[in-house]
């Protein structure tokens, strides 16, 4: 066996994302499947639930119409499908919010302005991570080439 | 350039972002961002996520999705179908019934004496899934695991989206799987570790991988049976769809390199699954650079070219 050092090959382009405008299509896209999946999610509850109400109603049997009842064909119930469609709009905010952010640097790339003062533009709240720079270059006297920038392969 | 590590999906992250200065740093605190925002689509430990609702539904008909889950469901397709059926997203009932059922820290937690012996089968593979538009269909009883792609993906998603926003050159690596869109300042430079070897020695780093100035897109990923390893070691995380059960191959750590990380993280996996010959042989037909270590003897394929 041999140790070979490892060159790239050939790659080929992808054109799949590489527009900032596909981006914000791909953003408003998603946030309309989303939108869309809750409105289904929750006129799916409603439907079923006012079924499951008017069987209730005629059997005299109250507690099919709790929610604890499931009311799709996988067993999920109404509170849950409620709680979905709830985190689904919550999460097309959030990537509504990150795409506004990655918009407004591109902007403001575009623009030749780019300092660090970039807009935060996000509206959802949620907390922040914490994104430590890595340590600067120092001047020296005598600079020497700056490392590779590296990271490693391995599987998790 | 901005460099930031963290965790999620499990695993380790580190993230570089050449940009100009302070622009950097918001471009990789928005990776970060990115990252959770697709753990929550994709995770199958999540009862909350999309994927979980959507397995759940298995057999309901047409789930209308989001555009993060189309892409990747439409990417296990793809996978699937590149792999003649090899790399199959449908393992999930093998892999929950054989014990990795949540997230890997439970399942280790578990006591030897609660895994219990268990009757497999071949998985059903992705022929019974329908994608129509944006809706997903899911026949009864099959559920998808993202496991083997879903970190390629996002590592590319997030990377595409950052060098798209005008970063110069970005670098996602979730757990080993490595998505490079642009230039940095000077080449980029990826080790490939070698997992038969205990975390702090010195000569882990087996290969170094230079992608040199001008290289536009790469992805790199690593698979390997030797992590991930529940039952006291009797079980691991490579299923091979054809007998539901773990996979025997020789090959104990495959690392490919191809145009993205999802291709790269299937590509390995699926060499993981095949005898170490078989295996070279397959990836050369790809023309792909990749490394091959059994227990005892590594092996180099470098664009297609096969070293022995």
């Amino acid at each position: 066996m041999t140790q070979n050092r490892h060159h790239a090959a050939p790659m080929r382009t992808s054109n799949r994302w590489t527009k900032t405008d596909r981006i914000l299509s791909a953003g408003l896209a998603t946030a309309t499947c989303i939108g869309i999946v809750g409105v289904m999610g929750v006129r799916a509850v409603e439907s079923s639930a006012a079924s499951q109400q008017d069987v209730a109603a005629q059997a005299g049997d109250a507690s099919l119409a709790v929610s604890s009842v499931p009311v799709s064909s996988a067993g999920l119930t109404q509170a849950q499908l409620d709680a979905y469609a709830a985190q689904l709009q919550q999460q097309g905010a959030q990537l509504d919010a990150y795409q506004a952010s990655l918009a407004a640097v591109a902007k403001q790339l575009r623009s030749g302005s780019a300092s660090a003062s970039v807009p935060a533009v996000a509206t959802v709240k949620k907390p922040k991570p914490v994104v430590k720079a890595a340590p600067k270059p120092v001047a020296k006297p005598a600079p020497k080439p700056a490392p590779k920038p590296q990271s490693n392969t391995k599987s998790s | 350039m901005s460099e930031v590590r963290f965790r999620a999906m499990g695993t380790d992250c580190h993230v570089l972002v050449a940009a100009p200065e302070g622009v950097d740093d918001v471009l990789a605190g928005l990776a970060r961002e990115r990252v959770e925002l697709l753990e929550q689509c994709w995770s199958r430990f999540r009862p909350d996520s999309e994927l979980s609702l959507l397995n759940a539904r298995a057999g309901s008909g047409p789930i209308a999705v989001s555009d993060d889950l189309l892409m990747l469901v439409q990417r296990m397709r793809a996978a699937w179908l590149l792999s003649d059926g090899l790399f199959d997203p449908t393992v999930l009932t093998s892999m929950n019934a054989l014990g990795y059922d949540a997230d890997f820290a439970t399942v280790t937690a578990r006591s030897a004496a609660s895994i219990a012996d268990v009757t497999v089968a071949a998985s059903p593979g992705m022929s019974g899934v329908t994608i129509d538009g944006s809706t997903v269909a899911l026949p009864a009883g099959v559920g998808l695991d993202p496991g083997a792609i879903g970190k390629g993906l996002a590592a590319d998603v997030i990377a595409t989206e950052l060098h798209a926003a005008g970063a110069t050159g970005v670098l996602v690596n979730l757990g080993g799987d490595l998505s490079l869109a642009g230039e940095a300042d000077s080449a980029w430079s990826i080790g490939v570790e070698d997992e038969r070897r205990p975390a702090d020695d010195d000569d882990r780093v087996l290969r170094v991988l230079e992608f040199p100035e001008g290289t536009e897109r790469v992805g790199v990923a690593t698979s390997t049976t030797l992590k991930r390893r529940w039952a006291q070691g009797r079980r691991h995380h490579v299923i091979d769809p054809r007998t539901g059960t773990m996979s025997t191959s020789d090959l104990v750590q495959v690392t490919v390199v191809a145009s993205t990380a999802w291709e790269a993280e299937v590509t390995a996996t699926t060499a993981l699954l095949l005898p170490s010959a078989q295996a070279a042989r397959w990836l050369a037909d790809r023309g792909v650079t990749a490394v091959l270590l059994t227990d005892t003897d590594e092996h180099d394929i470098d664009g297609g070219h096969d070293h022995g």
